[in-house]
């Protein structure tokens, strides 16, 4: 069995058939199921919550939960605002540096996002903005990802029930630029407010069902990262972002 | 670490713990609010019974229908580029691990927290090849530190050290010059290690749940340590018991939910993170390879037992913050990396009774396990069949085994009853002095050792009863 193991570069599956069958007699079975009816909820419990809630609602009880249980900041908007927002956010990043040290913004390239901001433009003396960029390849975009104190995003959707935010991975958005900066900028459209992960979860089971390949990293991210394994004292801010910011865009 | 973390003896070990006072004082406060707090988010969703069905239901179906999921989970795995190395052992798991580091010639691995990695004992596997890992999740990250120190919880596994002893392992082992402040330490970690992120050849995690329709892997964190371990290295591996499954993300949602709550009182934890085999190849950044490493390690023996319904776990120790038990001797008392009730049931099971018989034994039965478990594990019945099973095929001590038959045979007939009480109750009357017994020996020497007994009368019940009666 082992001889399989020469090339782990090609996709494969190794020792199957034997795991397989073992589990089956286990079971009373002769041989592994080939097929399997999958058995309906027993409770409906998970849809009612915020049923029926109006986006502005929704908004609210993210708004809420976001600021008061993970600290973040949440700010409200327009498209035609968004500009001015982003460029308040990240000159306050600057004016918190030091010696006036320079400050690296690293922005999705998300067409969502560049439609409504002009990166370039938030540039100045202080402040570097950088746009990630696929055939830059792997070692440029993490280099300024890593640099970067700003990282901007364009959410999928967000979950009012957690405060959380969907991110799909994309060539346009990589993983890494809300991950190494210091300080995640999430763009949340108000149309994308979902009650719940019930909702987001039934997106990617529609995409599996359809045969379409769910993205290689979806990231349900609640606030900055955090941590509790001394004393029980919660800290935030440990391997991930330090500080999470929510612009939340109205008329989108 | 294996599965086994001390050679030393159960009740010597209770008694070493028992007298760790910043421990016992640290683990009930732990208990306190992880209990009010799981409390407060299942009361807050509301229908908390409802979602219990739910999550014991599905887990139940997966259960049943294992060999089915599994073959699903690896061909949708396969499909989107990833491998999938089905371990019947933590020997096959381990070497097959081994291969993918020699053939990448690998020199440095990330780890975040998993618990099923630590069971199959593969730090010193891979630290064997000249190859360097670091547990990056920070409570592991300071047992790494702390020359391997064993893990007291499932989901805090430093809760057993306080803000000074982690100072002094930091300033002992990493020069480090700050306060104990939590926050001050916390970030001195980040620094200290992001570059192990950026420099690792592999990336090793667990896996919550994998999800079988798309072949995902589905991570809960708090830290971004999974997220950098699964972003940065251009090889992801990812290491699941093989029952950690659900069929579609309709199910993921509920577990997810159930865990969250359960773990940590929170919806959602901070980073729920779901894994689709490697990058996309338009993508630039995510590990250019992934290998799921699905392992048996005895599971699919208790899955054919009387035992089976431990495999429902999804590993929230939401009993292990309600239990008495755990309260008292704290985690590194069970010896397991696995503890509490959790651990009391599955660790015999996956490590045998000659290492843990002792454990089914840490528990007053009290069922507080059961009725706070999200996927509703009969814990203490479990532990009471563990109790049934050593009994019956003679594990338990002689003396014990001898006591028990002999009350048996008294029990099962009426005139030896009567007779013993009789005798036992004047016997007893003569023997005991100041709530006393000078007959000291087995389990009646360690009853003896907390409580006093009350002075007897010289008569059994039944007697003074009858007595009574015909004034």
């Amino acid at each position: 069995m082992m001889s399989t193991l020469k090339d782990n570069s090609q996709a494969a599956v190794h020792n199957r058939d034997q795991f397989l069958l073992n589990i089956a007699n286990k079971l009373g079975r002769s041989a592994p199921l080939t097929q399997v009816t999958r058995p309906l909820l027993r409770h409906s419990c998970h849809q009612e919550v915020m049923k029926g809630l109006s986006t502005d609602q929704l908004k609210q009880v993210l708004q809420e939960y976001a600021h008061t249980s993970l600290g973040a900041e949440v700010i409200e908007t327009t498209k035609s605002q968004l500009q001015a927002v982003l460029g308040e956010v990240c000159q306050r990043a600057c004016a918190a540096e030091q010696d006036t040290k320079r400050v690296d913004t690293i922005f999705s390239a998300s067409p969502a996002l560049l439609e409504l901001v002009t990166p370039s433009e938030l540039a100045n003396e202080q402040h570097q903005v950088h746009v990630w960029d696929n055939a830059l390849g792997y070692e440029a975009n993490i280099t300024i990802a890593e640099r970067a104190k700003i990282g901007v995003v364009m959410a999928e959707q967000a979950l009012a029930e957690s405060g959380t935010v969907v991110l799909y991975s994309d060539p346009k958005q990589g993983r890494s630029i809300s991950l190494l900066p210091e300080s995640s900028v999430f763009v949340i459209a108000k149309s994308t407010l979902l009650p719940r992960l019930t909702q987001a979860t039934m997106a990617l089971h529609n995409k599996a069902q359809r045969g379409e390949r769910i993205p290689s990293c979806v990231n349900f991210i609640s606030g900055p990262s955090s941590t509790a394994d001394i004393e029980l004292i919660k800290v935030v801010g440990v391997h991930g972002p330090v500080s999470a910011t929510y612009i939340i865009v109205d008329d989108m | 670490m294996s599965m086994k973390t001390s050679d030393v003896n159960f009740k010597q070990r209770i008694k070493v713990k028992m007298q760790d006072e910043f421990m016992r004082h640290s683990v009930a406060n732990a208990q306190e609010r992880m209990f009010n707090n799981r409390q407060i988010a299942a009361d807050k969703l509301g229908h908390w019974e409802e979602w219990r069905d739910m999550g014991m239901d599905i887990r139940n179906h997966v259960l049943e229908n294992l060999d089915y999921y599994l073959h699903q989970l690896s061909e949708n795995v396969v499909k989107n580029g990833g491998s999938v190395f089905f371990a019947s052992t933590a020997e096959e798991a381990t070497d097959y691990i081994e291969t993918i580091i020699q053939q990448k010639g690998a020199k440095k691995v990330v780890k975040s927290k998993s618990m099923v990695t630590e069971e199959i004992g593969l730090n010193k596997v891979i630290e064997r090849n000249g190859c360097e890992v670091v547990e990056t999740d920070l409570g592991e990250y300071i047992l790494q530190v702390d020359d391997c120190d064993a893990p007291s919880h499932i989901v805090v596994p430093a809760l057993h050290k306080n803000r000074t002893q982690i100072k002094a392992i930091f300033k002992d082992k990493l020069n480090y010059q700050g306060s104990e402040d939590p926050e001050e330490m916390t970030r001195f970690v980040r620094d200290y290690i992001r570059h192990d992120f950026l420099e690792a050849d592999i990336g090793i995690t667990g896996c919550n749940f994998a999800v079988a329709e798309s072949g995902t892997v589905t991570l809960v964190t708090n830290e971004g340590n999974a997220r950098l371990a699964t972003s940065l290295p251009k090889t992801h591996i990812a290491v699941m018991g093989m029952e950690r499954i659900v069929p579609t993300f309709e199910e993921l949602d509920i577990v997810i939910s159930l865990l969250c709550r359960s773990a940590v009182g929170l919806p959602l934890t901070g980073y729920v993170t779901a894994l689709t085999g490697p990058r996309e190849a338009e993508h630039c950044d995510g590990p250019e390879e992934f290998h799921l490493v699905i392992v048996d390690n005895g599971r699919s023996d208790i899955l054919g037992s009387e035992f089976k319904d431990i495999l429902r776990c999804v590993r929230c120790a939401a009993c292990v913050n309600t239990c008495p038990a755990y309260r008292h001797i704290g985690g590194q008392s069970y010896g397991s990396i696995y503890s509490g009730p959790i651990g009391a049931v599955l660790s015999p099971l996956l490590g045998g009774y000659d290492d843990f018989k002792d454990l089914p034994y840490a528990c007053s039965l009290c069922k507080s396990c059961h009725d706070v478990c999200p996927v509703k594990i009969p814990l203490s019945d479990l532990l009471m069949k563990h109790r049934e099973k050593m009994a019956s095929d003679k594990i338990t001590p002689f003396s014990e085994r001898a006591i028990v038959s002999g009350f048996n045979l008294i029990n099962a007939k009426p005139l030896l009853w009567d007779m013993s009480i009789k005798v036992g109750a004047t016997v007893a009357s003569g023997l005991i002095r100041d709530g006393k017994m000078p007959l000291s020996v087995g389990a009646i020497k360690q009853w003896n050792e907390s409580r006093d007994l009350p002075t007897p009368d010289g008569q059994s019940f039944r007697s003074w009863f009858a007595n009574r009666k015909q004034k």
